[in-house]
């Protein structure tokens, strides 16, 4: 056989086994184990009817059970031109991916005190990340997340939730867990009207990662996320986001600017501090109460101190897609 | 039909009815030694002494407070109040009513009367057959009729108060959030009303529970047992 190609054939061979080492960031890796931060209202225009004195009564019917179950399923296909948090551009692998989340929850009855009514919630989803682009298929993955979340709407209009929430990625290709949490946080949100079809939306959260991740110390492509320790993701974040919805009847246009604040403590991460900042887009086509379809896009940029580790973990990266959900 | 609402004052007169807000015309209707009836228009920053009954004309609205209490009175209104006893007279038309600090006060149309413990906003509705349809926006406390069983406030809940004595009739869950929209008494005057944000707790917690819409709307009680419903199409669930 040419030489040629028995060096090509013993690369593509040997390609999933290296990939497994360059595993996805999972610090900065999409997981459905957020749990709904409002309730909104399905309602269009059809309370726009002429004042009277008292009102216009309405008759409705509320729901008989203390339970209220939901589940769904999101689709996403989208390019990411950074898929692995590389610092070079020259690492840079663009492809595409796609995104399948199942989720399933429940809201229990809620309790009302006098400013607040706080709404115990319930939740999972499991969700598998393709990459499509040839060569990087071993590294796709499935997360599995659940989540216990305590919701307090206060009179204030803030809301305010506390919860704990556990995520864990297994690899595809070898069925092997190579990261999981448990994420106890806090957060609180405030949204109020900018005109009568812009809503404002201001949100901010912390909470401690307590994870395990891969410590297998595989040698990966470019070093930078080969785990040596298994807390060595472990950190404390703050998160703080404004967004905008701009309504037009069925599409909903949402801008959003985030800044997210991290620190390390364990192994080459000690002392490691990081300071990411997204822009985002989204476009949403309300479909039916039940169906929405997407567009979005984002950049990413991450600053990094780098801690004890000489690696650099800036990165920055850019996507776009289309979801059905 | 008009509309009644109560709701928190700073003003420091603890006995009469400052008018604080008066749009298009209503009379008082004072009485003379001889008991002759003599009406003088409203101005606001007049009062309103006990006994004295108001009218409010056509597309009129006016609001009246003291310390813990304000009361709005809708288009086409006839009311008068007794301090000694806290009765509020709602002869015709409606009214919204918040109450700051529990309280114990008695509600009367031309036939009914209901009295409320508790701290409350809520909305007045005067029916043709004489009684009156009671609306908690938010609040806790306790309804209680002439004869019958006494009921809990229940954010959204309207409830009939129908005879004399008085008993509670038919109750019916009512969609807080289009009645908030299109309520002249909340939306129509230019300060809004201090229990504005428990009203959209209130709002929220109904959407927490939220099922699904009838399309019709309430109308007027021309007789204890009929109850006007307009439909305008099919129900809609959720």
């Amino acid at each position: 056989m040419n030489m040629k190609l028995l060096k090509f054939a013993a690369l593509f061979s040997t390609l999933p086994t290296l990939m497994f080492g360059q595993q996805p960031d999972a610090t900065v890796t999409e997981r459905n184990n957020q749990p709904p931060t409002a309730v909104t209202s399905g309602e269009k225009n059809n309370a726009n009817v002429d004042a009277s004195d008292a009102g216009a009564q309405r008759p409705i019917f509320l729901k008989t059970t203390n339970i209220s179950p939901f589940a769904g399923l999101d689709s996403k296909y989208l390019y990411r031109n950074n898929p692995l948090s590389a610092a070079d551009k020259l690492d840079f692998i663009e492809t595409a991916m796609w995104m399948n989340t199942a989720y399933a929850g429940a809201s229990f009855e809620a309790v009302e005190i006098d400013d607040a009514v706080i709404t115990p919630y319930l939740g999972a989803s499991y969700t598998t990340t393709e990459y499509l682009e040839s060569g990087l298929d071993g590294l796709d993955f499935a997360s599995t997340s659940a989540y216990a979340m305590l919701l307090a709407q206060h009179s204030s209009g803030w809301t305010f939730r506390a919860g704990i929430s556990y995520a864990m990625d297994k690899s595809k290709s070898t069925k092997e867990e190579t990261y999981k949490e448990f994420y106890p946080y806090i957060g609180a949100m405030k949204s109020y009207a900018v005109s009568d079809t812009v809503l404002g939306i201001f949100d901010i959260s912390g909470g401690q990662h307590r994870s395990e991740s891969d410590a297998s110390g595989i040698p990966s492509l470019n070093s930078t996320n080969s785990y040596s320790g298994s807390k060595e993701l472990q950190n404390l974040d703050v998160i703080a986001g404004y967004s905008l919805r701009f309504v037009y009847d069925n599409i909903v246009v949402s801008p959003r600017y985030g800044l997210v604040y991290k620190r390390y403590f364990y192994g080459s991460n000690e002392d490691r501090k990081d300071f990411l900042q997204t822009v985002n887009l989204k476009i949403d086509y309300i479909v039916n109460e039940n169906m929405n379809v997407s567009l979005f896009g984002g950049y990413s940029n991450r600053d990094s101190s780098s801690g004890n580790s000489s690696a650099d973990y800036d990165f920055n990266s850019a996507d776009g897609g289309i979801a059905l959900g | 039909m008009g509309a009644l609402l109560f709701s928190e004052s700073n003003k420091d007169n603890n006995s009469s009815l400052f008018c604080s807000y008066s749009f298009g015309n209503s009379w008082i209707i004072e009485k003379t030694k001889e008991g002759k009836s003599v009406p003088l228009q409203l101005e606001e920053n007049s009062t309103l002494n006990p006994n004295t009954a108001i009218h409010s004309k056509e597309g009129a609205l006016c609001q009246f407070e003291k310390t813990g209490q304000i009361i709005r009175l809708g288009a086409k209104s006839i009311f008068e109040y007794n301090n000694t006893e806290k009765i509020l007279t709602l002869s015709r038309g409606s009214m919204l009513i918040y109450q700051k600090e529990i309280s114990d006060i008695t509600i009367r149309s031309d036939f009914s009367t209901l009295r409320i413990m508790g701290r409350f906003t809520a909305i007045v509705d005067c029916t043709s057959n004489g009684g009156f349809k009671f609306i908690p926006l938010e609040g806790k406390g306790q309804i209680i009729p002439e004869r019958g069983d006494s009921k809990d406030i229940y954010r959204g809940r309207l409830t009939m108060v129908l005879g004399s004595p008085s008993k509670l009739g038919n109750a019916y869950d009512i969609d807080l959030l289009l009645l908030l929209k299109s309520s002249r008494l909340i939306n129509s005057f230019p300060t809004p009303l201090p229990s504005m944000k428990r009203i959209s707790l209130s709002i929220y917690a109904q959407q927490l529970r939220l099922k699904g819409k009838f399309n019709a709307l309430i109308g007027d009680a021309p007789t204890d047992d009929n109850l006007q419903m307009w439909a305008f199409g099919e129900e809609e669930s959720k």
